[in-house]
């Protein structure tokens, strides 16, 4: 269950950003539209068949991180979707044939094990002195939605 | 044949949504943080109390809108520049929030946690001083 929700986590959210990457650049540099143009720009995206893909991955990807919190820690949960950086440069690599220089692999995992390292230490427990002044439940069952450790990737 | 000055456009563009794509992702994280953390638990409330409760929260909403710009920028850097470029870039936004959570929130950010940091600062260094694009864009294409 708790492998099969971080497979599932890791692939939808690198096939959404391999989707939407090879979506947008189709056509090669999205035109610019000015300041007001943001409804124009909206546009070019959703006449994007592999973009609209691409989202409902991400979307499948958020679902199913939510569905892993449940069932796992957040500071075991983020560092193994912290996968999809490699998966990720792989699809770049093999499928949209992009040349990927040593130096960038290099820093993938770099970042990659800076991720599992930053969000493995993280005060899983501890709730800040600041916030739980204010906040009025004595209790937070939950645990602390707070200590997110790191972007929420692919949302 | 404008090739420096195009180079440098570039570089600039990408640069300005990448910074946009960092911040947007980090304060939109910064928000939902802290809007999440003055809602109940959500097995403990009917599901429509929950979502009412979520729209008249003051973080939730402006959090979904950076997000929401998050995302449009990433797409956007798409259009014109490696997807091997611009993930890891986006890493820098680990930082960002961790920053966050220490200065903001007031949370304890250990050595471990700051190594880590140090480690996507390098990661990101080494993938910055690589091409923005490599691929070549169809005929007839800008770029």
């Amino acid at each position: 269950m708790k492998w099969g929700l971080i497979l599932l986590t890791v692939f939808a959210s690198s096939a959404g950003d391999i989707l939407c990457a090879k979506g947008m650049s189709q056509a090669g540099e999205m035109p610019h539209f000015g300041p007001w143009g943001l409804m124009q720009a909206l546009r070019y995206i959703l006449r994007r068949k592999l973009v609209i893909l691409g989202g409902a991955l991400y979307v499948t990807a958020f679902l199913s991180l939510l569905g892993l919190l449940s069932v796992a820690q957040l500071s075991a949960a983020v560092p193994a979707t912290a996968l999809s950086f490699v998966v990720d440069t792989l699809g770049a690599r093999f499928i949209l044939h992009e040349h990927v220089p040593w130096k960038r692999w290099a820093g993938v995992l770099c970042v990659t094990a800076g991720v599992i390292l930053a969000v493995k230490s993280g005060p899983a427990q501890v709730p800040n002195s600041v916030l739980s002044t204010q906040s009025s439940s004595p209790a937070n069952p939950q645990g602390s939605a707070r200590s997110q450790p790191g972007p929420s990737r692919g949302l | 044949m404008s090739g420096t000055s195009a180079r440098r456009g570039l570089q600039s563009r990408t640069f300005f949504f990448l910074a946009t794509a960092v911040l947007a992702n980090s304060f939109g994280n910064l928000m939902l943080a802290l809007g999440m953390d003055r809602m109940p638990a959500f097995t403990h409330v009917a599901l429509l109390h929950y979502m009412l409760r979520a729209l008249a929260n003051p973080f939730l909403l402006p959090g979904a809108v950076l997000t929401a710009v998050y995302t449009f920028a990433q797409l956007s850097l798409f259009s014109w520049a490696d997807l091997s470029f611009v993930i890891p870039c986006t890493a820098t936004s680990y930082i960002l929030t961790t920053l966050l959570g220490d200065l903001v929130l007031g949370e304890h950010v250990e050595l471990a946690r700051w190594i880590g940091v140090l480690l996507i600062f390098g990661g990101v260094t080494l993938v910055a001083r690589t091409p923005i694009e490599t691929k070549t864009f169809p005929e007839g294409a800008e770029g």
